[in-house]
């Protein structure tokens, strides 16, 4: 099961604000668990390994806000194996925001910046951040994974894993220490307006079928934030047919 | 948005939201120079001793008996800046805008201030002031009670050129709007220099109501058409009011109907910005590289306003962006996003600016709402140009300056566009010469 993550695009960048990033760290532990360990452990807190891995598509709605911006508007995601995701959102007064990828293109299309087909390095992220599965195989995805402190992070001490990507660049995730559970993630991508570093907590696990999943993701850059509250998850139940490209994004590749 | 284009927006918008206040003055003060402290693109504080302003002011603000004195606290710490895109949108009423803050009708005209007096520059089509009779040019004498000299001696003269426009605007604006279907007595003097008194109707704003999150209600409007240049070539010209979303439906439609024209005009006269993530858009309909127009300087990092350009026509097919010449007209009243693209456009050579220097007030910024309810828009980011050229309390400076004269109005003349027509002829001519 794809663990949804959301980098923004520019109406967020214009739009919101506030930081809740990663607290001073605190003293370190004589030793730090694998971080390979953690996430084992995490996918058991959801669920279990076979769990995870027997869904084959998911789709997560409920709404989108900015907070200080007073804005909030409809969200969903839909995601499928092996790598396909589609996020769909409506935010009045702004409009209809879609950001897509079926396995081979990837695209967006808005009311600021207008219908994008994305290429190379943007090309290549969605297609890492597309795998459905990429909590269950995190030796294939990255070059090396290391657990490198406990600190506070979202104001519960949680273990900090470095995660360096093929090519470069890293990700951080963060562990809950008490429950397992993934408690969030820090990650640089490539966006319209340049590199964007944004930091997601992810909290409200509750149960949908066999599998935990969280309902609240609070992304943060810079003092910019949103929000995504999820109220219904259904496994297995994706048509196909929702990851063609819009016809605005067909007429690009032609 | 900037704080003299904020308060522009305001004053477009129909009528400011009413909420019940909480007081929490000290929580309010302290989450708003916070906010200011952690997100300002200076860490310098553009040389303000930030900590020495809330040592001053937060007893103040702690003293506060009404939301109206809190509201002043605040404005003076934000003022302390000195730079653009730090204001205060009330949550509700107070003793400075109590009884005004219905600004939903307009009599249908708008006025700049022309050679020392508040002349009408442009009467709206459908509007009450076009029914009586008023014309561009005429010179607004009184509003209601108010002379025009009390207007302007209202306005601080030690403001700069540039922003003192924008005052006179707004002091002007705060009088001829009011409620939707009140009416409001004017004086004008006519180009004959006749006294012409005349009650106007105020009426709803044109355009499609729009509101993003915690600003008011705008009204978007945009228009499109063909003309001759004056060699009788063929021309377009594109206006619109606000950097909105809903404007980017009708300007590809609008950009789609001239694919064919030999030059375009795209008339920022009057806008004050808007949504700067809709530069990349509306460039990438002129532009066929991903060409940055400018960068926005954040505490943490920089962020390229890159065009994107724009490939596919409204009914989906596949178009080139627009290659002809493209000529921008900007004024006092155009602010924020508006000068952003304009200096943007600018800067990497793809337009060419007509009219007077803009209002000078580039800061992105974004909003936090207060604990007493009220919404701090506060800057995060300095935009700078393709060409490092930053517009912050400069603003752009047309390549041909066209100010607006009494006489060109009433004679119904309009100088910026007519250069800006004259250029596009002799981009016409040079083209061919070339051939």
């Amino acid at each position: 099961m794809r663990l949804f993550r959301y980098w923004p695009g520019p109406a967020a960048l214009v739009l919101v604000l506030t930081a809740a990033g990663p607290a001073p760290a605190q003293a370190p532990p004589a030793s730090l668990p694998d971080a390979r360990d953690l996430m084992a452990r995490h996918v058991e807190a959801i669920g279990g390994r076979e769990a995870v891995f027997a869904q084959s598509s998911t789709y997560a709605a409920g709404t989108m806000s900015m907070p200080d911006v007073g804005l909030s508007g409809k969200l969903e995601l839909y995601a499928a194996k092996p790598n396909k995701v589609l996020m769909r959102t409506i935010m009045p007064g702004i409009g209809d925001f879609e950001e897509g990828f079926n396995g081979t293109v990837g695209w967006s299309v808005n009311p600021l910046t207008g219908p994008t087909l994305l290429q190379g390095v943007q090309l290549e992220q969605k297609k890492f951040d597309a795998d459905f599965h990429a909590g269950l195989k995190p030796d294939e995805r990255y070059e090396s994974i290391t657990t490198i402190e406990l600190i506070t992070f979202d104001g519960r001490p949680c273990y900090k894993v470095r995660l360096v990507r093929p090519g470069g660049g890293e990700d951080f995730f963060f562990y809950d220490a008490k429950t397992g559970l993934k408690a969030g993630t820090v990650g640089t991508r490539e966006g319209p307006m340049g590199p964007i570093t944004a930091t997601s907590v992810e909290t409200d696990y509750k149960r949908f079928g066999s599998l935990l999943h969280p309902t609240k993701i609070t992304t943060s850059v810079g003092p910019q934030r949103i929000v995504m509250t999820f109220e219904t998850l259904q496994f297995d139940k994706v048509d196909p047919a929702v990851f063609e490209p819009p016809a605005h994004i067909k007429a690009l590749i032609k | 948005m900037t704080r003299a284009a904020a308060a522009v927006l305001g004053l477009l918008a129909a009528s400011a939201s009413l909420r019940a206040q909480t007081p929490a003055a000290v929580e309010t003060f302290d989450v708003a120079w916070t906010v200011i402290r952690d997100s300002h693109f200076d860490p310098g504080m553009n040389g303000v001793d930030w900590n020495a302003v809330r040592a001053e002011l937060r007893p103040r603000a702690e003293a506060a008996g009404t939301p109206g004195e809190l509201r002043a606290v605040l404005r003076d710490m934000l003022g302390r800046l000195g730079q653009s895109h730090f204001a205060l949108l009330p949550a509700g009423a107070d003793a400075a805008t109590a009884g005004r803050t219905d600004l939903s009708g307009q009599p249908g005209f708008d006025t700049r201030l022309v050679e020392g007096q508040l002349v009408v520059s442009r009467v709206a089509r459908d509007g009450a002031a076009a029914e009586a009779g008023v014309r561009q040019g005429w010179i607004v004498e009184s509003i209601g009670t108010t002379a025009a000299g009390a207007i302007l001696a209202s306005v601080d003269s030690g403001l700069p050129p540039r922003l003192y426009t924008v005052e006179a605007w707004k002091a002007v604006q705060g009088l001829v709007r009011g409620p939707d279907g009140s009416r409001v007595p004017f004086v004008f003097r006519d180009g004959a220099g006749r006294r012409v008194p005349l009650e106007l109707e105020r009426r709803p704003e044109a355009g499609a109501p729009v509101k993003v999150g915690n600003l008011p209600t705008m009204f978007v409007r945009l228009e499109s058409e063909a003309i001759r240049t004056p060699r009788g070539a063929n021309a377009g010209v594109i206006r619109f009011n606000v950097w909105m979303a809903a404007v980017d439906a009708a300007f590809q439609k609008a950009v789609d109907g001239l694919r064919s024209a030999d030059g375009i005009v795209l008339d920022l006269r009057g806008n004050p910005g808007g949504l700067a993530a809709m530069l990349m858009g509306i460039s990438g309909h002129f532009l066929t590289e991903r060409v940055a127009l400018g960068v926005m300087k954040t505490r943490e990092n920089e962020l390229r306003f890159t065009a994107n350009p724009r490939l596919v026509s409204a009914a989906g097919d596949r178009v080139h962006p627009f290659a002809g010449p493209l000529a921008i007209l900007v004024d006092g009243l155009t602010g924020s996003a508006s000068e952003c693209f304009a200096g943007g456009m600018q800067s990497i050579g793809r337009a060419r600016i007509f009219g007077e220097t803009t209002m000078g007030q580039a800061l992105p910024a974004v909003f936090r709402k207060l604990p007493n309810g009220d919404v701090l828009i506060h800057a995060y980011g300095d935009f700078v140009t393709a060409t490092g050229v930053r517009l912050e309390g400069q603003g752009v400076i047309p390549d041909e300056q066209a100010p607006l004269s009494r006489e060109n109005l009433l004679a119904g003349r309009d100088a910026a566009l007519e250069r800006a027509l004259q250029w596009i002829d002799r981009a016409v001519q040079k083209r061919k010469d070339s051939r």
